[in-house]
């Protein structure tokens, strides 16, 4: 029964990965595709200040945006695990609601409101606090908030799915032996609730370091990351070979981070269990 | 009041953050909204009048043949990750044998890849073995159904590990043979899950943005990519009214799952 599904990825998923390791040692010359082995095009990718600037960039934007969507979870799966309001399941399906409303609609929301005429600037403008609209969009800043949009419904159901298997049993223990809300939040609670915290961060990181279309439209033509750079690459320059390496770049950078990921989360279910 | 400070002012202060983030969550949504019913090009707040006038544009043959084709392509990639997802699901939940576990892996490391890498993979591989004419609308639906398997695999995984084998023995028992337990006890109780899977894989591929972005071609392109073409040009409410007539449908395919028996749960629920 495993056999159709197993053989399905083998063919149109890894098959394709492989060849897409192959390409990246192709020699790209005079724009054609010659099947010569090289290794010009990682030379070419590491030796260009502009494409390193492009995968740094990728790598600071998904760290400082899975670091504020992790944060700013944790107090709604926590609110969702605790509450006893009889709209409950309203309150998650609320969560859920962005999460399918897709990340195009969700960036162009974020255009009206960031432009430079728009609701943001306008407002500032005639309260007469700023003479000039600020650039929030075709920014970094713009980037980050329009991600951490787009990845808070992630990091909410992550946590949630973990704070909700945590016995409440364990944080009255904890209240009836003398400690107060506080401790036993961060000595009970929280302690036991950290595999889930790390799992939101990593896979909000794996998701933001891939996303392609938040940077095109909220960055603008200027603002290049690895997912962005890729897109150039294959389609306007149509340097194959090149836009391969990128994206082997962007798979190791993404495997490497969810390869510690998974260290940490198991160390810290190790020490859980004492 | 001190008294008010210590007990009452922290969680007061925690719910006002919670309220806080959902708002954050609803503020773009909202204005998209906004933007579709204003009857102005440029939004004010509050808006002064509001009309349909973006919402018949929406009816025109520039946006409603993506539309269409957005949906063909969903609903054919959900019966397809339905299909292999409910296979490798029931194979994980069903049988003992060695590298159960590793099966699983496999079914789910299209989560662990970037889908612009899945996108690009395909696309490079369709062209340079000369398959090119799998681009386009096959290569679409096979692209869409990698994304969407590890999500199929694990929702149908789910009702398949939180139902009571007792019922098909009973059944056994009672003289069902293997093919109408299956057909008459277990697949009814896996029924919640499937649908779940397939609604999960529907959407995801509606509103796929990274596998489509290389498979698409010029003259047949899925709702999404032909909105960010747009986008990148200019702000025309009509984008935002496609935008809704977009979430509307989603929003109505989770209702009728939801009815169907469940949704939501499957989504956060673990198996």
């Amino acid at each position: 029964m495993g056999l159709p599904p197993t053989v399905f990825l083998l063919a149109a998923f890894f098959l394709p990965l492989a060849f897409l390791m192959v390409l990246s040692v192709y020699r790209f010359d005079a724009g054609l595709i010659e099947p010569d082995v090289t290794l010009e095009n990682y030379r070419k990718f590491f030796a260009d200040s502009f494409y390193l600037a492009g995968l740094w960039r990728t790598v600071r934007l998904a760290a400082i945006v899975s670091l504020v969507v992790t944060t700013l979870s944790y107090p709604v799966a926590y609110f969702l695990t605790r509450t006893t309001s009889r709209f409950k399941g309203l309150l998650i399906a609320l969560v859920l609601a962005p999460e399918l409303s897709g990340v195009v609609l969700r960036t162009y929301g974020w255009i009206v409101i960031l432009e430079d005429r728009g609701l943001v600037n306008t407002l500032l403008l005639d309260l007469d606090l700023i003479d000039r609209p600020l650039r929030l969009s075709q920014s970094f800043a713009g980037v980050a908030l329009g991600l951490t949009h787009v990845l808070l419904p992630f990091a909410i159901l992550a946590i949630f799915s973990t704070l909700q298997t945590i016995d409440p049993v364990l944080e009255r223990a904890a209240q009836n032996l003398g400690a107060n809300r506080v401790r036993t939040f961060f000595r009970v609670l929280f302690p036991l609730s950290l595999p889930g915290v790390i799992g939101a961060f990593f896979l909000t990181f794996t998701i933001s370091a891939s996303a392609y279309a938040t940077p095109a439209i909220l960055g603008g033509s200027g603002f290049h990351v690895l997912a962005t750079m890729i897109y150039q690459q294959l389609l306007f320059f149509l340097n194959w070979p090149l836009a391969s390496v990128m994206s082997l770049v962007l798979l190791v950078t993404v495997l490497i981070v969810a390869l510690i990921g998974n260290r940490v989360e198991t160390r810290v279910e190790r020490a859980l269990q004492g | 009041m001190r008294r008010f400070l210590k007990i009452q002012a922290p969680a007061l202060l925690f719910r006002a953050v919670v309220v806080l983030i959902y708002a954050f969550m609803f503020l773009p949504i909202a204005i998209v909204v906004l933007v579709s019913l204003n009857a102005e090009p440029y939004l004010t707040l509050p808006p002064e009048s509001f009309s349909l006038r973006w919402y018949r544009q929406v009816f025109t043959p520039t946006w409603l043949p993506p539309l269409r084709y957005s949906l063909v392509i969903a609903a054919a990639a959900a019966l397809g990750s339905g299909l292999l997802g409910g296979l490798g699901a029931f194979a994980i939940a069903r049988y003992k044998f060695p590298g159960r576990a590793a099966l699983q892996a496999f079914l789910m490391s299209p989560l662990s890849i970037p889908s612009i890498v899945t996108g690009v993979a395909i696309l490079q591989f369709a062209t340079m073995v000369n398959l090119q004419g799998m681009l386009g609308t096959p290569a679409l639906i096979v692209g869409h159904i990698v994304v969407t398997l590890p999500f199929t695999v694990r929702m149908i995984g789910i009702s398949l590990f939180n139902f009571d084998r007792s019922v098909e023995q009973a059944a056994a028992n009672l003289g069902a043979r293997p093919g109408q337990v299956l057909r008459h006890v277990t697949l009814p109780l896996m029924k919640p899950g499937i649908f779940a899977g397939m609604t999960f894989a529907f959407i995801v591929s509606f509103n796929n943005v990274p596998v489509s972005l290389f498979l698409v071609r010029p003259g047949a392109t899925t709702l999404p990519i032909e909105i960010l073409n747009f986008l990148q040009y200019r702000l025309d409410p009509t984008l935002a009214a496609v935008n809704m007539v977009s979430l509307v449908i989603v929003l109505a395919l989770v209702a009728i799952a939801e009815r169907a028996g469940g949704f939501t749960k499957f989504v956060y629920g673990r198996s």
